[in-house]
């Protein structure tokens, strides 16, 4: 195997940048999980929608496509997450809504709520596709901002959007932090996690906080969308996927269900793909990324940080 | 009568909890032992240890000459023990029939190609397989039930079926958990009938119970289990005396329930 | 739809059909394979009248379609086996036909001189060796995901189809993108090499290979390895305590499963002539699910439906309405779509799929609160009780209870 150290230094920087990102997208997997004991397999449609909500409002209605500086970037920045956040947030509820109360209703088998999302998903999705839509190829998402060097560490540099990327999520993991252990929601959310009939007897309204948790997963997905669009200055109809199933696959690998080990998991994901191409080449960075995750498991069957609810 | 199953200085340690701590007991064949105890007393553990589902820590167990520690759940049934479950397991969507005939299938030795192909012997178990199902229905009396759903069933005969999906394993050891939990004065007459039956069958019968009236009824002997250790062992009757027992069922709030049975038995 | 088949009318004349059709014995299977070649024989000549839809999928076009929905009714009959039958969600299947039609290619005398093989072989010797590879990689699969419940299950295999596809991609001996050309036909001495005009796949191949797997299926689901299979998905502990030995059994089912795709793997290879990763998107794993689930889980008859349904009602739409697109969605992909919204709609209202097997059509339509644990209303008490085979939700026991696999819900 030949590596080439040269790329030690960038590789560790954007595998880090990119396990920020997972962390974001793995936050809403596990917290579903959480409160449903069910893997969301439409979250990568919900991810998709905010990226691409920030591209309609931004690009296409207020037709924002020149870069800014000083406070109107901070300013519009903040808009772009903020749609993002929303427009997934909504659509997590929606999905919610569609695809999963009524299952709930009928106490559907675990196997119907897998599959009724993923048809949520396939909907969203390829709806998006649709030419009356995005269409199938990529749109380049509105240029607000130019990228500029803005430190160097281990000889890599990092821009100003791999800034953005690791303020906004420190920011987001904070206010996460706070909101489900300092809130009433946040400890309608734990008890939910821990004991649903006890939860039930105490008082918590199930489908609100259920929905609840499906609309703030969505808004640190929707976050997350509108960094990965702003990183890669497009978004796409099926931009939620590889993103989608690598969060997925960062969730459990650090124990779904378990806030501490997404992050976990988001950041280890993306270093090791990542630095995998230091060795492998680019090409084999996603096989890896999916083989990490059976070995892993197989090492420790409910990720690294075990299933292990709340805070 | 030999010993059919020996129990050998049995630990097993779970993180910092210490389930069971060197267990001993000796079963006889053709005898009904009881295993009792209070709540938390390693009683389903000990089941757990000597089915497969768990490798003890230490120690062993021995089953007709063999040592069975370590091996598979269904290798220790091929060897001959079969169990039922404190909360009932059931293949609820599967019919009666079914259910006894998978317990069956357990002594069948068709494989893959010969299903595929319908091989005679295949042809030949099938035939069988449902003949020994129906009679086993029979044996516990509910061969109506043959062709409804397990979860149809009420909650004695789901019990009853536990047991003759056990039995259609053909096992030397029958470990019967809790057979009587749930159960109304009637159906537990029944039960105490149906292991007799089964005792004189020839299947020596393990049981845990927590019914002191059919445990003591039953038992040629019983062990006695707290907190994981072994606190006597014997007759029934001596054992009802031992003050160790009585300071265990007694003496700790979660034992209140079953030692306000034993005073019961004892006034009876 | 629910509604028109609880029409008493229609389902008196269904069940007098199923009677009839059952009666015939072993005999059914030929006259299912008489239909399966007669019928397409008219409708590729064009004599099929419009208002039975098939009418629309005439000449070479129509021949290609029934190409494809054979292959994917082989998919849907061995996806069901994984996943209706076994309880074991596979979302990853088309892998193994990737892994077959990969190695028809490798044992044939395809591509260029340079392109490398591991043998040339007559094509029809390529068979064995593309279902012997499969049912390995069913193993290789197998083995190390037994310990992993549902939803862990369904990621991992998710990553296998993505392993497969992109190693596919990426290997120099496999062409990478590029893919591989000129795999040859197989010949039949009745017809000679089987060409591209007329049915002769659909007649020569596919109607045989369904025929048997349908057969080999059938038989598997009424004996002691079905019945293993249904256990293993009801309660994975108690079938332990029963004998059944968990491990060989769940690998049984994947290699049984990979089995039919082995062989499908080969058919579309020798067809087409020209395999690349491009031809196996994860998506198509998606899509054989979809026509499992929407079939009925767990049923035969099911498989095959839903795999005719994936397939050719989209082109069956895109003729009927004459054009590549209806009310502005694109067949090929809007049809995802719309099958998304089918699946949430099945999943609500049928469960069971249109033709539940019988198992799952009580399993799934009755409301068996058992997996389910949060409900609308408040917990009632026939919830709380623990219903039977499953996890409680509190233990009552009064032992300590170790994490083990068995305890796990499915």
């Amino acid at each position: 195997m030949d590596c080439n150290t040269g790329l030690l230094g960038p590789t560790f920087v954007q595998g880090l940048l990119l396990g920020f990102i997972y962390a974001l997208i793995a936050l809403g997997y596990t917290m579903v999980y959480g409160v449903l004991k069910l893997i969301n397999f439409a979250h990568d449609a919900v991810f998709m929608i905010g990226g691409v909500a920030a591209f309609y409002v931004i690009g296409q209605w207020f037709g924002l496509t020149d870069p800014f500086t000083g406070v109107g970037l901070i300013l519009v920045l903040v808009a772009v997450l903020v749609i993002g956040g929303l427009a997934s947030s909504g659509g997590a509820v929606l999905l919610e809504r569609a695809a999963y109360r009524p299952l709930r209703k009928r106490h559907a088998a675990r196997l119907s709520y897998l599959i009724s999302a993923i048809g949520a998903s396939f909907f969203a999705t390829y709806l998006f596709q649709q030419s009356f839509l995005l269409g199938p190829g990529k749109r380049s998402f509105p240029h607000v901002m130019t990228t500029e060097k803005a430190f160097e560490i281990f000889g890599s540099r990092v821009n100003n959007k791999g800034v953005l990327i690791i303020v906004t999520v420190i920011v987001c993991l904070v206010l996460l932090d706070r909101l489900i252990n300092q809130t009433k929601t946040g400890r309608s959310i734990r008890a939910l996690s821990e004991d649903v009939v006890a939860a039930q007897l105490m008082g918590v309204n199930v489908t609100r906080v259920i929905v609840m948790t499906f609309a703030i997963g969505g808004f640190f997905g929707g976050i997350a969308s509108a960094l990965y669009s702003l990183q890669f200055g497009n978004v796409v109809w099926n931009m939620g996927f590889i993103p989608g199933v690598k969060a997925f696959t960062a969730a459990v690998l650090g124990g779904i269900g378990n806030i501490r080990g997404a992050m976990l998991g988001g950041l280890l994901l993306g270093l090791i793909e990542n630095m995998s191409v230091v060795c492998l080449g680019n090409q084999w960075s996603d096989v890896v990324a999916f083989v990490v995750l059976p070995l892993m498991l197989i090492l420790r069957p409910t990720g690294i940080l075990g299933e292990r609810i709340g805070g | 009568m030999g010993t059919i199953l020996k129990v050998d200085k049995v630990t097993m340690q779970f993180g910092g909890l210490r389930a069971l701590g060197d267990v001993d007991f000796e079963i006889q064949e053709g005898e009904i032992f009881g295993l009792i105890g209070p709540n938390g007393a390693g009683k389903t553990t000990m089941f757990n240890c000597v089915t497969g589902v768990y490798n003890p820590t230490a120690g062993s167990v021995t089953f007709d000459g063999v040592a069975i520690t370590g091996k598979r759940p269904d290798q220790i049934v091929e060897i001959g023990i079969c169990r039922t479950f404190q909360q009932i397991r059931l293949f609820p969507n599967m019919t009666a029939l079914e259910n006894v005939f998978v317990g069956v299938d357990a002594r069948h030795k068709t494989q893959i190609l010969g299903a595929i192909f319908r091989s005679p012997r295949h042809r030949r178990e099938e035939r069988e397989g449902e003949a020994k199902a129906m009679k086993l229905l029979e044996y516990v009396g509910l061969t109506r039930f043959a062709n409804d759903l397990a979860k149809n069933l009420s909650y004695g005969d789901q019990r009853r079926l536990e047991i003759a999906r056990a039995l259609g394993t053909g096992p030397k050891l029958l470990l019967l958990d809790e057979p009587a939990a749930g159960m109304n004065p009637v159906e537990k007459n029944g039960l105490r009938d149906l292991v007799r039956k089964i005792r004189d069958s020839g299947v020596t019968v393990l049981l845990i119970e927590h019914d002191m009236k059919v445990v003591m009824g039953l038992s040629d002997r019983v062990a006695v289990l707290d907190h994981g250790e072994r606190i006597a062992y014997g007759k029934p009757e001596e054992v009802q005396k031992d003050p160790k027992v009585i300071e265990a069922y007694l003496g700790s709030g979660a034992g209140g329930n079953a030692a306000s049975k034993q005073s019961k038995q004892e006034g009876a | 739809m629910a509604a028109v088949l609880k029409n008493p009318g229609i389902k008196r004349f269904s069940d007098n059909v199923a009677k009839f059709w059952f009666a015939m014995g072993p005999f059914r299977y030929l006259v299912a394979a008489g239909l399966m070649i007669l019928v397409p024989v008219i409708m590729e000549r064009g004599y099929l009248p419009e208002w039975t839809l098939l009418g629309y999928l005439d000449g070479l076009y129509g021949t290609n379609i029934l190409f494809t929905t054979g292959v994917w009714i082989l998919l849907a009959l061995g996806l069901n086996v994984v996943v209706g039958m076994a309880g074991l969600l596979d979302l990853g299947y088309v892998a193994f036909l990737m892994l077959g039609a990969y190695t028809t290619a490798l044992f044939t005398e395809s591509g260029s001189a340079e392109q490398f093989h591991f043998a040339i072989l007559n094509p029809w010797l390529a068979l064995p060796i593309a279902l012997v590879v499969a049912m390995l990689a069913g193993v290789l699969l197998g083995v190390p995901t037994l310990r992993l419940r549902g939803d862990y299950l369904a990621i991992v295999t998710l990553g296998f189809h993505e392993i497969v596809r992109q190693t596919m991609n990426n290997l120099e001996v496999t062409n990478g993108s590029r893919g591989i050309f000129g795999i040859p036909h197989p010949s039949v001495p009745v017809t000679g090499e089987l060409g591209l005009d007329g049915t002769p796949y659909w007649q020569w191949l596919l109607v045989p290979a369904i025929i048997l797997a349908v057969i080999m299926i059938k038989h598997l689901e009424n004996s002691r390895v079905g019945r293993y299979w249904t256990a293993l998905r009801e309660d994975e502990v108690a079938a332990a305590a029963m004998g059944v030995p968990v491990t060989k059994m769940k690998v049984l089912a994947f290699v049984i499963g990979a089995s039919t795709s082995g062989v499908a793997g080969w058919i579309y290879a020798v067809k087409l002539n020209y395999i690349s990763p491009n031809n196996f998107p994860l998506l198509q794993s998606i899509l054989v699910l979809c026509a499992v689930v929407i079939g009925g889980l767990g049923s035969i008859a099911g498989a095959v439906l839903g795999a005719a349904l994936v397939i050719m009602l989209p082109e069956i739409v895109r003729e009927a309405s004459g054009g590549a697109e209806v009310f502005g969605f694109d067949i090929e992909t809007g049809r995802i779509a719309v099958f998304g919204v089918l699946l949430i709609i099945v999943m609500i209202f049928r469960p069971g799929g249109l033709l539940a097997a019988k198992r799952r059509r009580v399993e799934l339509m009755e409301a068996g609160a058992a997996d389910m644990v949060i409900s609308e209303a408040g917990p009632d008490p026939d919830e709380t009780a623990a219903p039977v085979g499953q996890e409680p939700v509190v233990t009552e026991g009064d032992d300590v209870r170790a994490p083990s696999e068995g305890g796990e819900e499915r």
